[in-house]
């Protein structure tokens, strides 16, 4: 199994590195965007599958990356590494005293909570004409170097790999924080809170750190989307994207690290795909993620995983039906 | 198509609480004057004042107004 998913791993890698060869201008720039949204998926998973922190609002941090780096490289044309580290505090900063404050509730007025205050954040960007053009947003964002007088990002090709790089450093920073203590100590507040406050810490601590820790990989995703699209606009912030952000994490499969990702990708292709042959795209979209909801509860990766199991082992079948059972009698 | 009032209608339940149909009715009319009001009197924070109420009203009772402790 380990094997397999190495193997699996290194196949990914040689295909984003080979795509710039193969695949044509377009293709690969929809490839970009789905990377882009994929990191912003699994930021999120980070609080709402590790630590069971449902957030309604966390494109105010994509929106806040987008922002920070669309202004650095406006104004000073710096290099995109600046532009990415700008963006990715920026949001972090922020989220700090509205972590602070949003993670006073729980549950439900959590999620209100995050949602009040990016729809606050959206209503800054909207009305601080000055500073972030208003409705208009941000036009024009470069796509500058790699570093002082290093290689231009222009082209699609190099803007591609610094986002596959972005994304990939990203799943294994995070790979690293779910598997440490720290990492633990989240599933253990998402399993039961309360328990958790009895072996004598403090949960908000630990769910504040994940939630600063989420908005910097979300305002990482936004950051590389400003110079991306080339443009910044208030409509990155808007509480829509927030449920986007959900959708994808619940189709890829809630808890997993490359769940989000592969959600993102299947998410936006379908949105691509349908509105390219009908108007009424919405409708069928709609249909397709209520079926997937229905029929895959756990996600692409869980049905994945089942059936792996199931066809693993005769008997898998049998156990699979009886961890279904188990769970049916917990409630 | 009636997407804005999905989510009012959440807010609303919010802040009143959840599993309380008073503390709904409640939420209503506090939403309701906010919106009307505050569009009236500061027009410039028409799209925001919903959400300011209810930021304000969830930190200080998390909850929400007649909304049970967990």
């Amino acid at each position: 199994m380990a094997g397999a998913r190495r193997g699996l791993a290194l196949a990914a890698l040689v295909f984003l590195g080979v795509c710039p060869f193969v695949l044509a201008r377009y293709q690969l720039s929809i490839l970009t965007e789905l990377m882009i949204f994929g990191l912003l998926a699994l930021s999120l998973d980070l609080i709402m599958g590790y630590t069971g922190m449902v957030s309604f609002g966390h494109a105010a941090y994509f929106g806040l990356g987008a922002y920070g780096s669309a202004l650095i490289l406006i104004h000073f044309e710096l290099p995109v590494p600046v532009a990415l580290l700008t963006g990715a505090l920026l949001a972090g900063a922020v989220a700090l005293p509205i972590g602070y404050l949003s993670t006073r509730a729980t549950g439900i007025y959590f999620a209100m909570l995050t949602l009040a205050f990016a729809q606050l954040l959206y209503t800054i960007a909207y009305k601080w004409r000055d500073l972030t053009g208003g409705s208009d947003g941000i036009a024009g964002v470069p796509k500058t170097s790699l570093w002082w007088g290093g290689p231009s990002l222009a082209s699609p090709a190099a803007y591609f790999y610094l986002v596959a790089v972005s994304l990939v450093l990203s799943m294994l920073a995070c790979r690293g924080l779910v598997r440490s203590p720290f990492g633990r100590a989240l599933q253990a507040i998402r399993e039961n809170e309360r328990k958790f406050a009895t072996l004598g810490q403090d949960p908000r601590r630990f769910k504040l750190t994940v939630f600063v820790i989420s908005a910097v990989f979300a305002g990482l995703a936004g950051a590389l989307f400003a110079p991306f699209r080339g443009f910044a606009s208030p409509e990155v912030m808007f509480w829509v994207l927030s449920g986007q952000a959900l959708m994808m994490v619940i189709i890829g499969g809630i808890g997993t690290l490359i769940g989000p990702v592969l959600g993102a990708m299947v998410f936006m292709l379908i949105q691509e795909v349908l509105s390219s042959y009908t108007e009424q795209w919405m409708l069928f979209t709609g249909a397709i993620f209520v079926l997937m909801v229905i029929f895959l509860p756990g996600g692409l990766v869980g049905a994945v995983r089942g059936w792996l199991e199931t066809s693993a082992s005769p008997a898998g079948s049998t156990a699979r039906l009886w961890s279904f059972r188990r769970k049916a009698e917990r409630g | 198509m009636g997407i804005s009032v999905i989510v009012d209608a959440f807010v609303v339940v919010v802040v009143g609480g959840l599993g309380s149909i008073g503390g709904s009715m409640a939420g209503s009319l506090i939403v309701g004057a906010a919106q009307t009001w505050g569009g009236f009197y500061l027009p410039e924070t028409a799209m925001v004042i919903m959400y300011a109420v209810m930021g304000a009203i969830l930190i200080f009772r998390p909850t929400g107004l007649f909304g049970e402790e967990e």
